[in-house]
């Protein structure tokens, strides 16, 4: 039987993440998306406008992701520009049938024990938002601008590798991204190849 | 019991075999014996679990090449590893180049000109493994302890000689242009070739140059062969250079034509 709440539970689920059509492309108006995060908060970039914004695309079971979480590298990024009034969103796209796809209780669970400083955990079941961004790999980050624009697309740093020690001589290119953006500079770098385990959509 | 068990096994089991990361890896070489100053033949050996595949040296959208950080007696040399001829993957969206099964990859090892006694070849392998699903990473020491003061070649040279000669071979008979207009690369080859161009799989050597979502398809021109590709998106203004590996379709004949603007 179909109750009216199952109904509403039903439509409130196929609305919760809704996209406008714009490809994600550097120097453009980033993809506007709204979903609800883990916890069950609302979250739309359209309403992020005044602030600088991170997406962050994660998997926990890619060599990749465990390397920059691993070493804490990820976690001192968010924590560092959260405070700056960064918002960090921290994305996982894949079906349930990928293996990769977390729940927002698992997601939840996952990145408390990591120590992510994460302002947001979006699970993007459908892969709507990745698909929309062409989130390639985990990690893929990107970098919105305070007035919404697509200002780096790319890789956490230049070291395609799995391993930790190669964190320290590598250039990351994040945090180049939000610390010229934070003082209102152009970016440098703002596209480099992402690297990493692919998305499982 | 069972605790001795479970370690005569681990006392048994050979060092220079080690198992994680969805697959096996081994450092073989020609010989068990050599002299001073002998370069030789030797190779890494992967085996991917079924179901999983490792990188080749352009690993493409996703993915790692796999990669040894050697640990030599003093004078030694590793030349780079000479990776065979992959295979394409595709998962999820994503296009890669690699390898499923067993695969070796070969290298020179070269002694200084004075040794003596026992030496340890070792080094730290680290590659990527994936599947439809999911990644993982291994890590392993390999190790190979060779004598000195004869030169002796050992059961493995067999392989290793079979395996440094299916690696792709530079053809300078067969040449490659590149013209470029925006996004569209045309590649022409001409000269003699000896496979079927039609017929056969063409690899970018050169990262971030064609879009590996890509397959190239020649048509036959006055000239030879010409094929069009996309610009990799994260090629930047224009390609400078191009090496590209062709593979027969039997698999049994690879070659590597490069270009340089």
């Amino acid at each position: 039987m179909i109750t009216a709440k199952n109904m509403f539970a039903a439509m409130v689920s196929a609305i919760s993440i809704s996209i406008t059509a714009h490809a994600a492309e550097v120097g453009k108006a980033a993809p506007d998306f709204s979903a609800k995060d883990a916890k069950g908060a609302e979250v739309s970039l359209a309403a992020l406008k005044g602030k600088v914004v991170v997406l962050e695309w994660v998997n926990h079971g890619c060599p990749f992701v465990v390397k920059h979480y691993g070493s804490n590298n990820m976690q001192k990024l968010q924590e560092t520009y959260t405070g700056k009034g960064v918002v960090w969103i921290t994305i996982n796209s894949g079906s349930k049938a990928s293996g990769s796809f977390t729940d927002d209780e698992k997601f939840l669970k996952i990145s408390a024990e990591k120590g992510s400083k994460s302002s947001h955990l979006v699970a993007d079941e459908s892969g709507t938002i990745g698909k929309a961004y062409s989130a390639k790999t985990t990690p893929h980050m990107f970098v919105i601008n305070k007035e919404g624009v697509l200002v780096y697309n790319g890789a956490i740093d230049s070291k395609k590798t799995t391993k930790a020690e190669d964190i320290e001589g590598a250039e990351n290119y994040v945090a180049k991204a939000l610390d010229a953006v934070l003082e209102g500079k152009p970016v440098a770098i703002p596209m480099t190849e992402p690297y990493g385990c692919g998305v499982k959509y | 019991m069972h605790k001795w068990f479970l370690f005569v096994c681990l006392m048994i089991h050979p060092l220079q075999s080690e198992e994680n990361g969805r697959a096996s890896v081994e450092l073989i070489i020609s010989h068990t014996s050599i002299v001073a100053g002998q370069s030789i033949p030797a190779a890494i050996r992967m085996v991917y679990e079924k179901g999983w595949h490792g990188y080749w040296i352009n690993p493409g959208e996703s993915g790692m090449r796999t990669e040894v950080e050697w640990q030599l007696p003093a004078g030694w040399t590793a030349g780079p590893l000479q990776f065979p001829a992959p295979k394409r993957f595709v998962t999820g969206e994503l296009a890669s180049y690699g390898y499923e099964g067993e695969v070796l990859i070969p290298f020179v090892l070269k002694a200084p000109a004075a040794i003596e006694g026992s030496q340890a070849i070792k080094g730290a392998v680290s590659w990527l493994s994936c599947n439809e699903k999911s990644c993982v990473s291994g890590e392993a020491t390999v190790q190979v302890e060779l004598a000195t003061g004869k030169a002796v070649p050992g059961p493995q040279a067999a392989a290793i000689t079979a395996a440094m000669a299916k690696l792709p071979i530079v053809d300078k008979a067969l040449q490659l242009q590149v013209m470029q207009a925006g996004d569209v690369v045309t590649l022409t080859l001409t000269g003699a070739a000896p496979l079927d161009l039609q017929e056969a799989e063409f690899f970018p050597v050169t990262e971030q140059a064609l879009d590996p979502r890509e397959v190239l398809v020649w048509k036959k021109t006055a000239a030879g062969y010409e094929a069009r590709a996309k610009k990799n998106e994260y090629a930047g203004k224009e390609l400078t250079q191009l090496s590209l590996v062709i593979v027969s379709k039997d698999s049994q004949h690879a070659l590597l034509v490069e270009w340089k603007k």
